[in-house]
């Protein structure tokens, strides 16, 4: 079942939560029924918010409020009321549609709350019977470890999608501090707090405040993507290049400038320069123009033109302007920091113009790059081609 | 931040000299301050001053009050206030401002933040015992520091500002709820988080410091993808006024009109940006429309006229590529044949745009005609309404132009135009590219 939008459904849980939690602890008088009833709540709350890495995929909260659990409850009150929660997220239709996806989700929490539980237990018992802040730290990293560990390898081996880099590590450190954070803070050492439920309910701010940011850096890079896809339609739906011309041509580039070891930085805006590379023609859309002698450079100058007037693109602006110098300029004085980029640039376009697009024709549009006089392209940038396209084709990337 | 203004100079070294005085009374009276939390607390204060956001508003947002409070909580333990107010002053030691010309900013915000630190630590030492050791009430009453910190500091910035005379006290007092509103969140922490540390000890500080850096730093690339989203959409306009030099402004002024249409519904801010990005980019399609058609003075053939519309759909195209505006993409670019006008269901921003557009290009002046006087824009768009324009769009902006008493069209265009061939002072037309000429007459020639 599906209740209303995602924003309904979370003040939804999170109403149910805290009246169910009230009065199970006025009726549990004292006991600890009322915050296991919030904090189940959490979980289902945690599911909903997820921390977004791109390509569909993210890390939920509700592992946060798995620490809590596993700090201080029996192994199986932790492992029962995490899949109890699991179990309502899934019938309330939280987290992702499909089905096979949602089931592989439960499955990856489940084993996720086993291993914490199992790893916390086992470091707590190793380490020493007197607990200090530092052992229950060390406790709750080893827990932590465990859900890490469990959730990366068991989505590799289920073959869900997964995202590599920076930004996850770093939504995995947001959630296991603030967990560990809400932990301490709920159970103290020694219960030497008298903080209680009232610690993983605040401690949740920063939280939360994480799972915003992620949220909108991902929509925003979304549409940014995006909006820049749809100015690149704009030379192919004038019918003056070939359909699909800038995005192969990104596409190739992409996989040349990995080969090359481009930062990431500069691989961004060679992107942002392959796609936009000719919109110049847009502007320049007289047959005058553009049949002229040295129409692609004009094509190229005006395009760079546009895009160095605007701070934040003007490095695909240099991009741009850099494919009409032959690579040898490198070799005198300063080499400018997007040369490589330029030329990649002009290797996967030229390579496109060749091809079409057409897996056949590579054969003979590489051999073609390379039978061009020296100083046109830069030798590594083509044999750099040549392993991509051994590896498989770009178009299909 | 801007140069410290010289007229400050006497009041900084008032306030500076105040709080000098109270922290040597408060040396002499009070036992020394731990050394760790003060070290601790001090150090992160200024670390997070260099760590600040600042929102596109322009409001710079810091954790400071969060580590303040922490440090009232955890030296109230010892009863000690010098504590707090040296953490405040820490707050002013933010580097950027070494240099020449806003060296004054130092002294000017230690003084505030430690005198507003200060009061506020004083207020939260008059807790009765029976406040800080039940839990709903210890937690309420990070309120009432919350109140004095922030009463402080305005009372002291106000000050300056008379004394600088560049804002009004009126203007300051609005200023006072959304500071209250900021410091609330971060008090609460802050107060959570200075049990914890009196409780379990400083390693606490560190697991809370982790997930703010975070989210503040994913917040600030947000800031800057977004920044650089708005710069995609300024390649597209200056695309589009490279190819037509009448479209000066116009994705501009449409996206201004649309908003004050959106404001006057009384949109919600996430979706009166959707609206702007829809407006800024309703052109899009005329990418690809040849230059020649979009710059040829007076009629089109019937043949130019469908090649001219065909961009409708090429925006359509276009804009459906992007998620969030896909939904609006069918009609803000301007298929207005597939707008009916007085349609319930569907969402009402397309019609806003198409009034918008509208507007624009009746009190513009085109390659085609003259730009006409407001008044004739006016009574044309509440004419087409219910058949061409949705009425309650019409309305909407009519009067929120009229009640900002702004005046367009025929001698208030803001561009200036230097043609070849000068355009006709007839026609009305009023559908943006759509009335490059009438249908009938198009199709008449």
């Amino acid at each position: 079942m599906r209740i209303g939008g995602r924003r309904t459904r979370i003040v939804l849980v999170a109403a149910v939560g805290l009246i169910g939690g009230a009065i199970a602890g006025i009726a549990d008088g004292g006991g600890r029924s009322g915050s296991l009833v919030l904090l189940a709540a959490g979980v289902v709350l945690g599911e909903m918010l997820v921390l977004r890495l791109g390509e569909g995929t993210g890390i939920p909260l509700s592992y946060a409020v798995l620490l809590v659990l596993v700090r201080s409850f029996s192994p199986m009150t932790a492992i029962g009321v995490f899949a109890a929660a699991q179990v309502a997220a899934l019938l309330i239709a939280a987290g992702p549609r499909s089905l096979r996806r949602r089931l592989y989700g439960a499955l990856i929490r489940g084993v996720a709350a086993v291993a914490a539980v199992g790893g916390y237990g086992i470091a707590d018992s190793l380490i020493s019977d007197e607990e200090s802040l530092a052992t229950l730290l060390i406790a709750l990293t080893c827990a932590a470890a465990a859900v890490v560990t469990v959730h990366e390898v068991l989505r590799a081996v289920l073959r869900l999608p997964t995202t590599l880099g920076a930004r996850k590590r770093t939504a995995w450190l947001a959630i296991t501090s603030s967990g560990m954070l809400m932990a301490v803070g709920y159970g103290g050492v020694h219960g030497g707090t008298n903080v209680g439920i009232w610690g993983p309910l605040l401690f949740s701010i920063p939280l939360l405040a994480a799972w915003y940011a992620f949220d909108r850096l991902e929509s925003a890079s979304r549409t940014h993507r995006q909006t820049i896809e749809a100015l690149s339609l704009a030379p192919e739906l004038g019918g003056l290049v070939r359909d699909g011309h800038a995005r192969r041509v990104a596409a190739t580039a992409l996989l040349v400038g990995r080969e090359l070891d481009v930062p990431a930085e500069q691989l961004e805006q060679m992107e942002t320069a392959a796609l936009l590379h000719h919109l110049g023609e847009v502007i320049l859309d007289d047959p005058a123009h553009l049949g002229a002698p040295h129409a692609e450079e004009k094509v190229a100058e005006v395009t760079a033109g546009i895009l160095r007037n605007i701070a934040p693109l003007s490095a695909a602006g240099d991009i741009v302007a850099g494919v009409q110098h032959t690579h040898h300029r490198a070799g005198r004085g300063q080499v400018p920091a997007h040369h490589v980029a330029s030329q990649v640039l002009k290797a996967a376009s030229d390579f496109d113009d060749l091809t079409g697009g057409e897996a056949v024709r590579y054969g003979s549009a590489i051999e073609e790059l390379y039978s061009a006089p020296g100083y046109v392209y830069d030798s590594r940038i083509l044999d750099a081609l040549e392993r991509v396209l051994l590896k498989g084709s770009p178009a299909n990337t | 931040m801007s140069n410290f203004p010289q007229q400050l100079r006497w009041f900084t070294a008032v306030v500076l000299g105040a709080l000098a005085v109270v922290a040597v009374a408060l040396g002499l009276t009070e036992p020394a301050p731990a050394l760790l939390p003060l070290a601790l607390f001090g150090a992160l204060e200024i670390f997070s001053e260099h760590r600040a956001v600042t929102l596109p508003g322009g409001m710079r947002v810091t954790g400071g009050f969060m580590l303040e409070m922490a440090a009232i909580v955890v030296f109230a333990e010892q009863a000690s206030l010098l504590g707090p107010l040296l953490v405040g002053a820490a707050g002013g030691l933010y580097l950027p401002h070494l240099n020449k010309g806003r060296r004054g900013w130092i002294p000017f915000n230690s003084a505030t933040i430690g005198l507003a630190t200060v009061v506020a630590a004083l207020t939260y030492q008059g807790a009765p015992q029976a406040v800080t050791d039940t839990m709903p009430a210890a937690i309420l009453w990070a309120i009432p520091p919350t109140v004095a910190f922030v009463a402080v500091n305005w009372l002291l910035v106000a000050a300056s500002f008379r004394i600088e005379g560049t804002r009004t006290v009126r203007e300051m007092v609005g200023d006072i709820g959304p500071a209250w509103g900021q410091q609330v969140p971060f008090a609460l922490l802050g107060l959570f988080l200075g049990r914890l540390y009196l409780d379990v000890g400083p390693a606490v500080v560190l697991l809370l410091v982790v997930p703010i850096l975070v989210a503040r730093d994913m917040f600030a690339a947000y800031l800057r993808v977004k920044e650089a989203n708005e710069a995609t959409v300024h390649v597209l306009i200056q695309a589009l006024e490279a190819k037509d030099r009448y479209t000066a402004g116009h994705a501009e002024r449409v996206a201004r009109f649309a908003r004050y249409a959106g404001e006057e519904m009384k949109f919600m801010p996430a979706r009166l940006e959707r609206l702007r990005f829809a407006a800024l980019m309703h052109d899009i399609g005329k990418l690809v429309v040849p230059n020649h058609l979009l710059n040829k003075p007076g009629k089109l053939t019937a043949e130019e006229y469908a090649r001219v519309r065909a961009h409708e759909g090429v925006s359509v195209q276009m804009l459906d590529r992007i998620d969030f505006l896909a939904p609006l993409a069918a009609a803000s670019a301007g298929d207005h044949n597939a707008l009916d006008a007085e349609d319930a269901h569907g969402p009402i921003e397309p019609h806003i745009v198409a009034v918008a557009d509208a507007f624009d290009a009746m009190t513009s002046t085109r390659s085609y005609r003259r730009a006409l006087s407001q008044e004739v824009a006016f009574a044309e768009l509440r004419d087409k309404s219910g058949t061409q324009f949705n009425t309650k769009c019409v309305e909407s902006l009519i009067s929120a132009i009229e009640r900002r008493g702004e005046r367009y069209g025929s001698g208030h265009e803001e561009v200036e135009h230097d043609w070849a061939v000068a355009p006709p002072d007839a026609g009305l037309g009023s559908a943006g590219l759509g009335d490059l000429a009438h249908h009938e007459e198009a199709t008449a020639s």
